[in-house]
């Protein structure tokens, strides 16, 4: 896209600055241009803000491609990019989780807000497999997580998504790749610059239980429903009630007990960049800080820790002319994560606390020892703050480098590049952690001195330490690659021809992963008019067996400028436009189940107990049946698109795509009898289509000197099984096949049986439909029987609603900048989503839980009409706790993802105190969302919740 | 500079040559089929291995005990899979109880073992001029004569754990794999029967008659002949049972009684003096078949009273099975006038409490309260829902508050059993007290072996007609057997199991009175469903769909 704000000298330098922090997401300027594997010192020296038009911009303005770089005009692919800027707008240990609504074309679905395990998830272009869905993130070039970088150490972060973008990834490339690129140094005066940004996280919603009174009165109705005595006596429903005695009565909420209020992050960041004519450099040194949500925990971590996650960033890239052929580039990136967790954490504490009843036991006895029961054994404060705490301490280098040199004195315009790229990880572990002696606490003997009893249920055994740390891989990149390029009159040629290969060690008992490729890209173009690419990956994976490792991967594409011909130069309305197209065949080497699965192994596992001492014997098995013929998935993918700029305010870029996923491997265990009696193979059947498309506009202007941007994007993407090797079903509706990937299914409900459905012996009056789940009674989820056998079975189960994964995904995005102040919101919506309500938060009373307020308004025979939960009941009730369309609820929600609020002060003053600008900000993330669910996050929900978070921040440069 | 495009040239032509070496990576931890058949560690570990496919046994249903599916018992939980199995929420769609493909992943363990060692003895082939040589070899091959032998009972079991489930099931003696040609049916109930009495037959030469005194003790529990003839005698007792012989073959009666006399005929099997701890060691000679199980503790956390440190609540002993235990005057309580139903436990057949946990007993250093509102009694999740804990086969002295555990055996075959299907079937066919040819003892003589076990020293039963023995017969059966898994395929072989399994489970309320007695009263809880299809598991629907039609399902699944 075009940077449509006139981006010269003649604007102040700090107001050009913020005009590129706010609209950086199309942008981003790089200031030195390479193909492939050339150092970023390379070439060009005249990109910098000198252009005079947005149209010499366009022309010299480079974009990050597969292993290169091309100018905006000859991108044939689909691609976008977010610049590190906007993604500064979402303060998180975790660089994923700044991208919600950011790229077209990227899912991301937030899960966990565990501090330092808060990765979302996320799709390129939505499902296009039923196995495998992870892409490929590449970082300068070479695999890698980005999500531990600094986000100060971000230049750019795109996402490839169609045939041409992919076509040198071969194997690895069918579910789209991310490509992030970390910020180099320029030929200019050192720039410091130092950023600090500090919030707080508090969950964006948490579950909502019911206290102890209503949990007795609640529990012995669900009793008489199910026809068993009472357990809660009216003078035990009155004391919880009163709360007089606090221990034997006890009404504790769990959350209360174990939450702050709320958790403290920051990050604090120190570059300095800048370089000449032969070196130019940029050097980072970062450092975050998060904690977690657990109150009243030793700041010391010496007793126990709150969840905490610190990390020390810095890096060094470094760009050398060694001599006016000969360039090189030396990369040093690094980090230091230190995490600390209670002992008991993570989901099974979140668990328990949604869990355990409200008047199971107290948190601490009169004593003060714990309290617990063995029914309820992990008393979730004494969790906490009693069994010490784990923690991990990950060292992770990266090291980069590339040399590059010219060869134009053998043949005009050809260079030849090398690069190796280390990348190391090491975790080490250190765990101080107990078990805790608790007691269940009983009423005291009539009669004698003790008001309680106390029964011991857990063992104090002291703190004992476990150190270890060999947990930890390497990875080794090798590149080499030839680059071309020449200009015949019209016509411009370049040709790029690279060998990869990537070897992958992980510690313990594993085979190193392996990559192997042979790849090209040929462009032509013709007056900058037309332009056609060839790309191609002759890739292979150590996954697959001799002689079927290698697959060819080729794809074509072009794009006219239509702008660049004769009937449109100087147009003032159509300032930009190009149409583009391509096609081509990817691969994706992964899939579940056995790594190798061309060969059936077989492996000592388990163990048979003989003689006289029990004597363990070590016994051999096998797994899953080989199948040596086994291959990649193949997905056949087909984009067009187009770019425009008009009257130089409006850009709009929309792409249209059609992916045709085949030779999927499928496990087979749906096809042959079990009487095989082994995991029959994968076999390679299965077939997915998936399609959608990207359309993402943004306006920008400015009313004198009030500049504003008004964006919106939407993202559509909607697959369908073609075959899954699915199992024979007797009736046509319960097929897969035919659905999206993930589709729900269940039961339709039909209201609940009412008392007039029954005789007065409690039996099911003739004709009224009979479950096969459970013997209903009234207040039971009736279904409506599907095949009309008069019974509701199995064969009943139909697809309902959509899918957990949104359909449509679209974002709003204002911003306006005025004297120095600056603003933007950016919305993002989810659509066409369905949730399917169970477990824990939801089905009370299951397996001796808690129950929640959404049973409040259960059915009873006083309730019938308005009912919104079926009958209470203590016993397993597979008619009612089973997918049904009862349970599922829409899933599709908006929210104020970012919101920030700047504002720099003048250039006079900046001086004055000796700074190049000085900004401060203030920023929400997920401030506001609008939903359909009352209860809990409707993005994720069980374990840690997702946060929202206000936040703080300045940045200087000087 | 040429140098450089000669260097990627070479690059190139290494990059072609020594593709395949690079992605060379295959895990060498790992063994091919063909390397675990070439030695004979490897192929022994592998035989060894099909051991472990037997059924496993005690609270297998995630801590739920197929007891608890019968009249014999309730599950303290409230959403055991079990659970299931009783109340009639279960069929071709989820049958906890659904070992099809476990037992056929046995089955074809089997068939890849025997296939695979046919020629063991050229596969083990080593130096055989020294003495050290000769005798190790001898000792390998040897053992894998047996090892192929036992497999061949393992398979012979296996279609045994089938047949119980399903009635006849495809019979499979070679490797599947996915050339092969999925054509099976079903093989008739008396096929498969026929089928494992051959093989039983076959392996009977090549077995060992014990593993005691061999090796050090160090491979007792390994399958023996004893082993092989327990199984032909309860197949050929189920076979001769109502629910299969519904023309009443006398014949089928006389057969399962030489077979339960061929073991009693050994003389190697005994009845020993502590019934209590049956369970704990493989190394009494009671067990004919069993599988010890390293040390744990989960079954003493399922079934220790509910106040005990670490219990956790499980298999709950219903009163049907309390009232089962006769009076020691040897009589059913309610025709023992001596029986008082307000203390229900005095003077009984010693093994109630030696099986079963009742209230203000001595349980760990303690009275046990299952009383309404005692320690142990309705109140706390887990508590027992009939006034009863499981005692059978928990170490009581273990300590859970210090995790503590311990070695448990869960025995398929043990004399008792052999007897009591001895005694089943001479009542059958000849009455209480005929004897024949082949079988010189009489049913009577059979079962009053059990009632007189040590320890338990019954008195003798003196009923004469057949039927009134057959009931005793059955009732000793339970008794005896409780909580052993016999039950639930007892009542199903009977044909009694419609009338038994549809009536409610019956429970004890007990309240404590003021001056420290108890007040007993006995009530009607669970409700059970049993329907006619029930006597046998339907095929999982799943098979059925995938066979597309050459797998008939069971009458009215």
């Amino acid at each position: 896209m075009i940077l449509s704000i006139k981006y010269t000298n003649k604007i102040p330098r700090i107001l050009a600055h913020l005009t590129l922090y706010t609209l950086g997401i199309f942008c981003t300027a790089q200031m030195v241009q390479a193909q492939s594997l050339i150092p970023g010192i390379a070439v060009d020296k005249a990109t910098k803000q000198d252009s005079a038009t947005t149209d010499q911009i366009t022309e010299k303005e480079l974009m990050n491609v597969a292993y290169g770089r091309q100018t905006k005009q000859a991108v044939t692919g689909a691609i976008s990019t977010i610049g590190g800027d906007a993604m500064a707008k979402t303060l998180t240990p975790t660089l994923s989780n700044t991208l919600f609504g950011r790229l077209p074309g990227l899912t991301v679905m937030s899960g966990s807000g565990e501090p330092g395990f808060d990765e979302p998830s996320m799709l390129i272009r939505g499902l296009g497999t039923f196995n495998h869905a992870g892409f490929l993130v590449i970082v300068d070039g070479f695999e890698a997580s980005f999500d531990n970088l600094s986000v100060e150490e971000i230049e750019s972060v795109s996402v490839l998504k169609d045939a041409a973008a992919l076509a040198l990834y071969g194997t690895r490339g069918a579910n789209g790749v991310l490509l992030v690129t970390t910020k180099r140094g320029f030929d200019g005066k050192t720039q410091i610059r130092f950023t600090a940004r500090t919030g707080f996280q508090k969950p964006t919603r948490l579950p909502d239980f019911v206290n102890s009174y209503d949990y007795g009165v609640l529990y012995n109705e669900a009793l008489a429903n199910d026809g068993l005595p009472v357990r809660y006596s009216p003078s035990d429903l009155e004391n919880y009630r009163s709360g007089n005695d606090p221990f034997l009565f006890p009404d504790v909420n769990w959350y209360n007990e174990v939450l702050g209020d709320n958790a403290p992050i920051s990050d604090i960041n120190l570059t300095f960049s800048g370089g000449g004519e032969t070196t130019r450099y940029f050097i980072l040194l970062g450092y975050m800080q998060n904690q977690g949500l657990y109150a009243n925990t030793d700041p010391k971590r010496k007793e126990n820790s709150n969840a905490d996650f610190r990390r020390v960033n810095f890096r060094s890239n470094i760009d050398v002319a060694i001599s006016s052929k000969v360039t090189a580039s030396l990369d040093f990136g690094g980090r230091i994560e230190n995490r600390f967790f209670p002992n008991v954490n993570g989901f099974g504490l979140w668990e328990n606390m949604a869990r355990y009843p409200s008047n199971a036991f107290p948190v601490t006895n009169p004593d003060g020892s714990w309290g617990g029961t063995s029914r309820y054994p992990n008393n979730p404060v004494a969790s906490v703050l009693g069994r010490g705490y784990t923690s991990s301490h990950d060292r992770n280098i990266m090291t980069n480098l590339r040399l590059s040199e010219d060869l134009g004195d053998l043949i005009p315009g050809l260079r030849f590049s090398q690069a190796i790229g280390i990348n190391n990880w090491h975790r080490g572990n250190y765990n101080r952690t107990r078990s805790l002696a608790f007691y269940e606490i009983g009423a005291g003997d009539s009669g004698s001195e003790e008001p309680y009893l106390y029964y011991p249920r857990g063992l104090d055994t002291g703190f004992s330490v476990q150190e270890w740390g060999n947990d930890q891989w390497n990875r080794v990149n090798i590149q080499a690659a030839l680059d071309y390029e020449k200009q015949l009159g019209h016509h411009g040629l370049t040709g790029m021809l690279m060998y990869h290969q990537d070897v992958l060690s992980v510690s313990g008992n594993n085979v190193p992963y392996a990559n192997q490729s042979l790849m090209g890209r040929f462009t032509y173009n013709y007056q900058s008019r037309f332009f056609a690419e060839l790309g191609f990956a002759y890739s292979g994976s150590e996954r697959f067996p001799e002689g079927h490792r290698f697959g060819f991967f080729p794809s074509l594409s072009g794009a006219w400028i239509v702008s660049n011909e004769e009937f449109l130069k100087g147009s003032s309305v159509v300032n930009f436009l190009k149409a583009r197209a391509s096609a081509g065949i990817l691969g994706n080497d992964r899939f579940g189940g056995s790594r190798f699965a061309y060969t059936q192994d077989f492996y000592y596992s388990g163990e048979y107990r003989l003689g006289l001492d029990n004597v363990s014997n070590g016994i051999i098995n096998y797994g899953q049946l080989g199948n040596s013929e086994i291959s990649w998935e193949k997905d056949l993918k087909f984009n067009v698109g187009f770019e425009a700029t008009l009257y130089n305010k409006l850009a709009v870029v929309m792409d249209l795509f059609y992916n045709r996923r085949s030779n999927m491997p499928v496990n087979t265990g749906n096809i042959f009898p079990g009487y095989i009696g082994v995991l029959p193979p994968y076999e390679n059947i299965g077939k997915v289509n998936n399609r959608g498309f990207e359309l993402d506009l943004r306006y920008t202007d400015h009313i004198g000197s009030f500049n504003y941007f008004v964006g919106a994007s939407g993202f559509f993407a909607k697959n369908k099984i073609i075959e899954m090797g699915e199992i024979a079903h007797p009736e046509s509706y319960m097929y897969r096949t035919g659905h999206a990937i993930g589709q729900h299914f269940g039961w339709e409900a039909d209201g609940f049986y009412s008392p007039d459905d029954f005789e007065a012996n409690g039996e099911l009056k003739q004709g009224v439909l009979v479950s096969s789940f459970a013997a209903v009674k009234p207040g039971d989820i009736k279904y409506i029987d599907q095949n009309g056998d008069g019974r509701i079975d199995q064969n009943d189960e139909i697809a309902i609603g959509k899918t957990w994964l949104p359909e449509f995904i679209y974002t709003f995005n204002v911003g306006a900048q005025y004297k120095g102040f600056d603003l933007e919101l950016l919305f993002y919506g989810l659509t066409n989503r369905s949730i399917n309500l169970n477990g824990t938060y939801f089905w009370g009373l299951q397996n001796d839980a808690n129950l929640s307020s959404n049973a409040l308004n259960r059915w009873t025979p006083e309730n019938q009409e308005n009912a919104t939960f079926p009958r209470l009941t203590t016993l397993a009730n597979e008619n009612n706790y089973r997918p049904s369309t009862f349970w599922m609820k829409s899933g599709n929600l908006l929210r104020l993802r970012n919101i920030e609020l700047g504002y720099a002060i003048p250039e006079v003053w900046a001086h004055q105190i000796k700074v190049d600008n000085l900004r401060v900000f203030v920023n929400a993330v997920n401030l506001l969302t609008w939903d359909k669910m009352d209860m809990v996050d409707p993005e994720a929900y069980g374990g840690y919740p997702p946060l929202k978070s206000l936040n703080l921040g300045i940045s200087v440069q000087f | 500079m040429k140098k450089h495009i000669i260097l990627f040239i070479g690059a190139i032509i290494l990059f072609s040559s020594c593709v395949d070496e690079f992605l060379d990576r295959r895990m060498d931890t790992n063994y091919t089929e063909e390397q675990v058949f070439s030695s004979y560690t490897t192929m022994r570990n592998f035989g060894i291995g099909i051991y472990s496919n037997l059924p496993q046994g005690f609270d297998r249903f995630s801590g739920g005990m197929l007891a608890a599916a019968t009249d014999d018992a309730a599950h303290s939980g409230r959403d055991n899979s079990i659970q299931k199995l009783g109340n009639g929420n279960w069929g071709a769609f989820s049958n906890p109880d659904d070992q099809w493909t476990a037992l056929y992943a046995g089955v074809r363990k089997a068939n890849l073992f025997l296939e695979n060692s046919t020629d063991y003895r050229a596969i083990i082939v080593q130096d055989t001029v020294t003495e050290q040589g000769k005798q190790s070899y001898q000792t390998q091959s040897n053992d894998l004569m047996w090892l192929r032998a036992e497999t061949r009972f393992l398979r012979a079991f296996f279609y045994f754990e089938l047949l119980k489930r399903y009635g006849g099931v495809p019979i499979i003696t070679e490797v599947l794999d996915e050339g092969s040609a999925f054509d099976y049916t079903r093989n008739s109930f008396n096929e498969v029967v026929a089928y494992i009495e051959a093989e039983l037959e076959l392996a009977m030469p090549d077995l060992r008659s014990t593993w005691s005194g061999f090796d050090g003790d160090r491979l007792i529990g390994r399958a023996t002949q004893g082993a092989a003839l327990a199984l032909k005698s309860r197949v050929l007792l189920y076979a001769a049972s109502p629910l299969h012989n519904p023309a009443h073959d006398l014949s089928k009666w006389t057969r399962a009684a030489e077979a339960a006399y061929e073991v009693i005929g050994m003389n190697q099997y005994n009845l020993v003096d502590d019934y209590r701890n049956l369970f704990r060691f493989i190394t009494n000679s009671e067990i004919i078949f069993g599988r010890s199980y390293g040390a744990t503790n989960e079954l003493e956390r399922s079934n220790f009273p509910i106040g005990f440190t670490g219990a956790v609540g499980g298999a709950n002993p219903s009163q049907n099975l309390v009232d089962a235990y006769e009076t020691a005057n040897g009589l059913p309580i309610g025709e023992d006038e001596e029986y008082d139903p307000q203390n229900p436990y005095a003077n009984r057949d010693p093994r109630l409490q030696m099986s079963i946990i009742v209230n203000d007993s001595d349980y760990k250093g303690r009275k046990v309260e299952t009383f309404a509102g005692g320690l142990d009694g309705n109140g706390t999740a887990g508590a027992t829902k009939t006034g009863y804990y499981l005692k059978k086969f928990s170490d009581e002295g273990l300590d859970l508050l210090q995790n503590r555990t311990s070695i448990h055996t869960w025995i398929y075959f043990r004399y008792a059993e052999v007897l009591l299907n001895y005694a089943e079937a001479m009542n059958e066919a000849y009455g209480p007290d005929a004897v024949a040819e082949g079988t010189p003892i009489s049913a009577r003589e059979a079962l009053n072996r059990v009632r007189n076990r040590p320890g338990v020293s019954m008195p003798d039963v003196e009923i004469a007609s057949r039927e009134e023995f057959r009931a005793k017969i059955k009732n000793e059966r339970r008794v005896e057997l409780a909580f052993e898994e016999h039950r639930f395929w007892d009542l199903r072989r009977w044909k009694d199991a419609m009338e038994v399994l549809s009536k409610p489970l019956r429970i004890a309320v007990i309240e404590k009175n003021a001056d420290e007695t108890f007040t007993f009263s006995y009530q009607d809880a669970e409700k059970r469903i049993f329907l006619e299809q029930m006597y046998l598991y339907p095929i999982p629907a799943v098979e059925i769909n995938k066979a597309g039609g050459k797998l008939q399902q069971n009458p009215n699944w």
